[in-house]
C-alpha cells in the first residue's frame, strides 16, 4: 500500500516537473537585437560611383602686362564614395512593444579616387589658357581627389538618403521579427544630431 | 478477521483501479498546462518563400544614386568635327531594380535560401541646370541662348556616359546586395541559425 502511494506520488511530481520546464528551452527568445541592427547598418552602407570634374584656374600664370595668360583647364575623373552611418553609435531600448532606436548621422566613411580613370581624354583646356605642365596636373589631381570628400561631405540630400536607407532597414528588421511572433511593434526614432565623426578613412587611389 | 483480510483487499483493488487512472488525469493535466503556456507565446514563424517574398517588398531600397558630374563638349553647327564650347554639369543618376521580381528558392534540406536578381537599369537622370559651366572654344557662341542647347547636351551625355559606365551597375549590384543580405540574413538567422543565402543574378551562370 505505501509503496503504491509513493509510485504515485513519484509519477505526479514527474509529470509536473515536465510541465513547467519542457517548453522554455524549446523556444528561443526571437525579440530585436542591437547586435544584428548593427550589422544591419553596416550592410546599409551607401556605395556611391562619384563622377566628378576638378576646375584647375590661376590668373596671370604666364607672359608679361598686356600678353599675360591664365591657366584654365578642368580634369574629369571617378571614385567610389562609401556613405552610412557609424554602427557602433547605434543602440536600441525595448520596452514592451516599443522599440527605440537612436542613430547617428550619416557621413562619409570612405573616398576613393579611381586614378585609371584620369586619361588624355579627361584634360579640357581652354584655347586661350596658358600651357599647363605635368606639375599642374598633378596638383589638380590632388585638388581632385580633397574635393571629392568634400563635396560629398557638403551632399545633404546624399546623406539623408543614407541614414534613410539604415532607418527603412532597421525598420523593416523590427517588423519582421515581430511578424514572425505574432507581435507589433512600434519603432520610435532617437536621432543623435551634431556629434563629432572621425575623419572619412584616407584611401590611396585606385591602381596609384 | 476474515472481514479484515477482505477489507484489506477490497482497498488493494481500489488502488489497482485508481493508479492508471490517477496517472492519466495527471498526464492530461501536464498536456493541458503545456498547450495553455504555449498559447501565451505565439509559436515563431518558419521560413517559407511567402515570407521572404513579403521581406524584401520594400520599394524604397531599390534606387541606388550615382553622381555624375561630367562634362559634355557641343559641336559646331556649320562645322560639325569642331568643339563649340564645353559645358560642365552636376547630374544625380538613379539606376535601380525590381525588387517584387526577385525570385527565391528555398532548399529546407540543406537550409539554403537562393535568390536570383533581375537586372539593373538607369531609371532617371537628373541635370541641374543651375550647375552648368563652359569654356567657350568659339567666342561668338557665348551668348545669353546658349543655356538650353548646353543643358540639352548635358543631359544627352550624362544619360550616354551613365549608361556605359559599368562602374554605376557593379555598385548598384553591391548595394542591391548588400540590401538583400541586410532585409533576410538577421532575421532568418535569429530564426534559425543554420540558413545561409546565396545570390545569383539574372542570366548569369553562377
Amino acid at each position: 500500500m505505501k509503496r503504491l502511494t509513493a509510485m504515485l506520488l513519484c509519477a505526479l511530481t514527474l509529470l509536473a516537473c515536465a510541465a513547467c520546464g519542457g517548453k522554455e528551452e524549446a523556444v528561443p527568445e526571437i525579440a530585436p537585437q542591437v547586435s544584428r541592427m548593427r550589422s544591419i547598418c553596416e550592410l546599409a552602407v551607401m556605395e556611391c560611383y562619384y563622377h566628378n570634374v576638378a576646375k584647375y584656374m590661376e590668373e596671370d600664370a604666364a607672359g608679361i602686362w598686356l600678353w599675360k595668360k591664365d591657366k584654365h583647364f578642368w580634369i574629369e575623373y571617378s571614385g567610389v564614395v562609401e556613405l552610412g552611418v557609424d554602427a557602433s553609435l547605434v543602440s536600441m531600448e525595448l520596452q514592451g512593444d516599443t522599440v527605440t532606436i537612436t542613430l547617428p548621422e550619416a557621413r562619409v566613411l570612405s573616398c576613393t579616387v579611381d586614378s585609371s580613370s584620369l586619361t588624355e581624354d579627361s584634360f579640357i583646356v581652354d584655347k586661350s589658357s596658358a600651357k599647363i605642365t605635368a606639375g599642374d596636373e598633378t596638383a589638380a589631381f590632388a585638388q581632385a581627389q580633397a574635393r571629392m570628400e568634400e563635396h560629398a561631405a557638403g551632399d545633404r540630400v546624399l546623406l539623408a538618403s543614407a541614414r534613410e536607407r539604415a532607418q527603412a532597414l532597421l525598420e523593416a528588421y523590427v517588423r519582421n521579427i515581430g511578424a514572425a511572433v505574432g507581435r507589433e511593434y512600434a519603432v520610435r526614432w532617437e536621432l543623435l544630431e551634431g556629434e563629432t565623426p572621425p575623419p572619412a578613412e584616407a584611401e590611396a587611389p585606385e591602381g596609384a | 478477521m476474515e472481514e479484515e483480510t477482505k477489507t484489506r483487499e477490497r482497498r488493494r483493488k481500489l488502488w489497482k483501479l485508481l493508479l492508471p487512472l490517477c496517472l492519466i488525469a495527471a498526464a492530461a493535466g501536464a498536456l493541458a498546462l503545456r498547450s495553455l503556456r504555449g498559447g501565451e507565446e505565439a509559436e515563431p514563424e518558419v521560413v517559407t518563400i511567402s515570407t521572404l517574398e513579403r521581406i524584401v517588398d520594400v520599394s524604397e531600397l531599390s534606387t541606388f544614386t550615382a553622381v555624375y558630374n561630367g562634362v559634355a563638349q557641343v559641336p559646331s553647327a556649320d562645322k560639325p568635327e569642331e568643339i563649340s564650347y564645353y559645358v560642365s554639369y552636376e547630374a544625380k543618376v538613379n539606376a535601380g531594380l525590381d525588387f517584387q521580381a526577385i525570385a527565391f528558392g528555398l532548399d529546407a534540406e540543406s537550409k539554403v535560401i537562393r535568390a536570383s536578381l533581375p537586372p539593373v537599369h538607369i531609371t532617371k537622370v537628373n541635370v541641374d541646370i543651375t550647375s552648368l559651366d563652359y569654356i567657350f572654344l568659339d567666342k561668338k557662341k557665348n551668348a545669353s541662348t546658349v543655356s538650353q542647347e548646353a543643358y540639352r547636351a548635358c543631359e544627352a551625355d550624362a544619360k550616354e556616359e551613365s549608361e556605359g559606365e559599368q562602374a554605376i551597375f557593379s555598385l548598384a549590384r553591391q548595394n542591391a546586395e548588400n540590401i538583400l543580405r541586410a532585409l533576410i540574413t538577421p532575421f532568418v538567422e535569429q530564426l534559425d541559425e543554420g540558413y545561409t543565402l546565396e545570390i545569383t543574378w539574372e542570366g548569369e551562370t553562377e
